[in-house]
This record gives structure tokens, C-alpha cells and sequence, in this order.
């Protein structure tokens, strides 16, 4: 079976095809794609959420990288929510109609389930039951996942999700907006010790996250220190540590809480260098298992949309044929 | 408090007193409006929209909507919708929430409508939050008759605590 996945959620257009028997074979996002083919030589400039001028010539362009014809494509998977409403339509109708076309079945995906798969599309693979933390710039949220489609909440963020956090403190010190990478960059020359920043939320029981203080914290830090590198690479450094420290404490109490010791890390927060070791440290001291996403499957792409869309067909999913998108969709609904 | 023709404006010394003032607003305040949002990063604009939708009596969790550009909640079968354009790269991403269909007459709280500019509702009330060494600086400018009759409510009402 080889299933086109569509994303259009957010920013990104990701498209790709997943194969039941060889895994992924093509994909491909819109902002790293030479798209000269589709536009005879010329490449536009889109706004990052005009999904509906790119996501055919990006279908067009995995075809090709797979060296296949549409008409072996077996089923279509597209991203049905949580999304913007716009985008979401884009990518639905994109994918009904091509289904329609081509006479084969289409699947709407939840795009939570899509990065919480996503560890799966490495060689090792998490076995379930999991803990997942999803962690990203619109999400920060710990799910038990028993198996496919069986998620419970256990805990998430009140306010602002984690790599809002990050991006809103990279810009209070002066790094383009969005700039968590680039924080986490500046506080590899940061000192630990210099400043040190609250731990949200772990001072009382719950896995429920709390990340706008953190801003607070940061604004004050800088208005109240001098402007130099060094002092902006020292609160980059101890804003990392906070939010990185904050997220070990509820994995671990997660990890005690339900007796599951393997732990799967997914968003594009899953890239980051120091939470990663951080994580893994911890995890090697409770004698579990941790995994991650590829780098380039953290953020939002096409891959886990294709992938998660090829096993619930597999798993006897029936295709519906009507495509209502659903920018608010609780995880714990899917079944 | 000082009120001068169509502004109003408060001292608030802390996130307490931002708190205090958007529950304030929100008794006095008929929801019939659209409310925008200047400040700069951390300066109490969504603080100040979550104590009034809580007061509202919005029992859900508001998170911020900067990633998502809008959230709605629905309270006693009205409308809100909170907004935040600051990921907005270009004003006709709009399109993309669906703006044009929305109903002007349910309350509308925009964050960093300068990303919006032309395209978005136009405000009753501008709020603008100021950080300064003593804390904050929060003023309500009106522009419409909509905005004067809900600000004049507000400096009615009695509460010295807040300035």
C-alpha cells in the first residue's frame, strides 16, 4: 500500500508518500523544495500559510522524487485538525478531490497522533504502551498512549507552549523572531551559575505546565543587567536550563505516576540539543527508554501524516467520504 | 486614574492589579466590541484578556493564542474570539481564519493589530500597555460611540484599589 500524506495545519506544506513495505520513499516541504519544474523556472514568494498555491506542485513533486505515476497511489492521508480552519480546508480538499479522482479512499489524520508516530519512522521504534511529550511552539502536552488511538491527557501547558516561550525570550534578547534555535544556540556560550530562573509549576503535584512567567522572568532579568553578550548568552542559558529542568521533573513524575518507563519525544522542541541529553540522562537513571524523532521530523511535515495515515489503513480503518476539518480536536476523541 | 476626553488611564503596579482591572472592565463592559491590544512582549495583553474572559465566566484553559493567531470561546452563548497577529507575515493570511465571516457583533480582543492593518475589524477601544520602572502603564482609548458608553461605565464604577 503507498499513501500520500498531506499536511497544511499550520505554516509548513508537507506532503509525502509512505510505502507499507519500505516506509517512507518520498517527501518533501514546500520551504526546502526547488520547485523550478512546477513553475517553469520561477519561484514564487508565498506567504507561509498560502498552502493552497503550493501543496499540488509540492504532490506533483514526491511523485516524481518516488519515481511513480498518481495512479499507484493506494489511499490519501491528510491532516483534519487541530489546525487554522483555512489551512486545514486547503489540505482536505486537496486530498478528497484527488481521492475522488483517482477512485481510492482518503483518511483524515489528527495531527497530534501524526508527530506522536512520528519516532516511528526511524530504524528503532518505540513499542507501546508510552508516555509522550509533545512539545512545540503551538503544543506542550504529556499523553499516556496505551496504543493506536488510545491516548489519555495527562498534563499540559496553561498558557504559553514551550517553544513560544523560547521564540518570545529570543526575540527579548534581541534574536530574530522565530528564534529558538538560535536561543539555544547562545546558551551554549552561557554560564549556569550567573542568573537563575524559576521552575514552573513543579513546586506542587500535577503534570500541567506553566510557561509565561517565564517571559516575566526574562523581561526583568534583561532590563535589569547590562546589555553585553555575555550577559545575554548567561540568561539565554538559564532560561534553557529552566524550561529543560521543568520538563525532566514532570517526565519523571509522569514516569512514576503511570508506571510506563519508555518516553517518546516529539515537536519541534524535540530538536533541541540540551533537552535531549537532558532527557536521556534521566531516563538512563529510571532504567527506561527514550526516543525521538529524526531532527527533520520534529517540526510539522508530511512523513508522520503519510505514515500514521498507512497504519490505521492497515489496521482496518474505514475511509469516511465526507472531509469536515476540526481546528479543535481533543486527542483523547480518536479511537 | 487619570481620564482626559477619550482615554482613561491606570498605574498598575503588578499582574495582580492588571488582573484586577480587566475583571473591572469585563463588569461594566456589554461584550459588544472590538478591543485592540498595544504592547510590547510580556506586557500583561494576554493576562489581561484571560482575566476577562475568566471573569466572563470561561471555565476552559485560555492559552495564548500567538500560535494558532485566534481563539475563540464560547461563554453564555456569546461569542469571543481572541486573536494575536504577531506570526502574521502578511495581512492576507487573514483569509486563512476565516475572517470575513465573522460576525462584527460578538467581542473581539485583537493582539498586535499593527500586523493587520486594513484588514481587520476596526477597534472600539484601544488598549495600550506600557512597561515602566514603577510597573505599568495601562490606558483605553475609545473611538467609536460603542467605546466611550463602556469606558464611561468604567470611571463610574468605584474601585480605588486599582490606581
Amino acid at each position: 500500500m503507498r499513501v500520500l500524506g498531506i499536511e497544511t495545519s499550520c505554516d509548513e506544506t508537507g506532503v509525502a508518500i509512505c510505502d507499507s513495505e519500505k516506509g517512507l520513499i518520498a517527501d518533501a516541504l514546500y520551504s526546502q523544495v526547488e520547485m523550478h519544474t512546477q513553475y517553469g523556472g520561477v519561484v514564487p514568494e508565498l506567504a507561509s500559510r498560502d498552502h493552497i498555491r503550493k501543496v499540488i506542485p509540492l504532490v506533483k513533486e514526491v511523485l516524481q522524487m518516488a519515481n511513480m505515476d498518481k495512479s499507484e497511489i493506494s489511499a490519501i492521508a491528510f491532516t483534519r485538525g487541530p489546525g487554522l480552519m483555512g489551512a486545514l480546508l486547503v489540505g482536505a480538499t486537496a486530498a478528497r478531490t484527488l481521492a475522488w479522482s483517482l477512485k481510492i479512499p482518503a483518511i483524515g489524520i489528527h495531527h497530534m497522533e501524526g508527530h506522536l508516530l512520528a519516532p516511528m519512522l526511524e530504524k528503532e521504534k518505540p513499542k507501546f504502551p508510552f508516555i509522550a511529550l509533545l512539545v512545540s511552539g503551538g503544543h506542550t502536552q504529556l499523553i499516556r498512549v496505551d496504543k493506536l488511538g488510545n491516548y489519555t491527557l495527562l498534563g499540559e501547558s496553561l498558557d504559553d507552549a514551550v517553544g513560544e516561550a523560547f521564540d518570545k525570550t529570543a526575540k527579548l534578547l534581541g534574536l530574530p523572531y522565530p528564534g529558538g534555535p538560535s536561543l539555544a544556540k547562545l546558551a551554549e556560550k552561557g554560564n549556569t551559575d550567573r542568573f537563575h530562573f524559576p521552575r514552573p509549576m513543579t513546586n506542587r503535584p500535577g503534570l500541567d505546565f506553566s510557561f509565561s512567567g517565564l517571559k516575566t522572568f526574562a523581561i526583568t532579568t534583561v532590563r535589569d543587567n547590562p546589555d553585553d553578550d555575555q550577559t545575554r548568552a548567561d540568561i539565554a542559558c538559564a532560561f534553557q536550563e529552566a524550561v529543560v529542568d521543568t520538563m525532566v521533573i514532570k517526565c519523571r513524575r509522569a514516569i512514576k505516576e503511570t508506571g510506563l518507563k519508555t518516553l517518546v519525544v516529539a515537536g519541534g522542541v524535540g530538536a533541541n540539543l540540551r533537552l535531549r541529553e537532558a532527557l536521556g540522562v534521566e531516563i538512563k537513571r529510571l532504567g527506561g527508554k527514550l526516543y525521538f524523532p529524526g531532527l527533520k521530523y520534529c517540526t510539522d511535515n508530511g512523513a508522520m501524516i503519510a505514515y500514521a495515515g498507512c497504519i490505521r489503513l492497515l489496521q482496518g480503518q474505514e475511509p469516511e467520504e465526507s472531509f469536515q476539518p476540526r481546528p479543535r480536536w481533543p486527542l483523547e476523541e480518536l479511537f | 486614574m487619570k481620564m482626559k476626553n477619550n482615554k482613561i488611564t491606570f498605574n498598575l503596579a503588578d499582574e495582580k492589579a492588571t488582573i484586577k482591572l480587566a475583571e473591572r472592565f469585563a463588569d461594566v463592559s456589554n461584550d459588544n466590541f472590538c478591543c485592540h491590544l498595544i504592547g510590547d512582549l510580556g506586557a500583561g495583553k494576554t493576562c489581561f484578556v484571560r482575566a476577562y474572559l475568566r471573569q466572563k465566566g470561561c471555565k476552559e484553559t485560555i492559552k495564548s493564542p500567538t500560535y494558532t493567531l485566534m481563539e475563540s470561546y464560547s461563554i453564555n452563548k456569546k461569542e469571543y474570539y481572541h486573536m494575536d497577529l504577531y506570526r502574521l507575515e502578511d495581512p492576507e493570511e487573514l483569509d486563512f481564519l476565516g475572517i470575513r465571516d465573522m460576525d462584527n457583533n460578538n467581542c473581539f480582543f485583537i493582539e498586535w493589530p499593527d500586523h493587520g492593518i486594513n484588514y481587520i475589524i476596526p477597534a472600539d477601544i484601544v488598549i495600550n500597555i506600557r512597561h515602566d520602572k514603577k510597573g505599568r502603564t495601562l490606558s483605553f482609548t475609545t473611538l467609536s460611540p460603542k467605546g466611550i458608553n463602556t469606558i464611561k461605565k468604567l470611571t463610574n464604577h468605584n474601585d480605588k484599589n486599582i490606581s
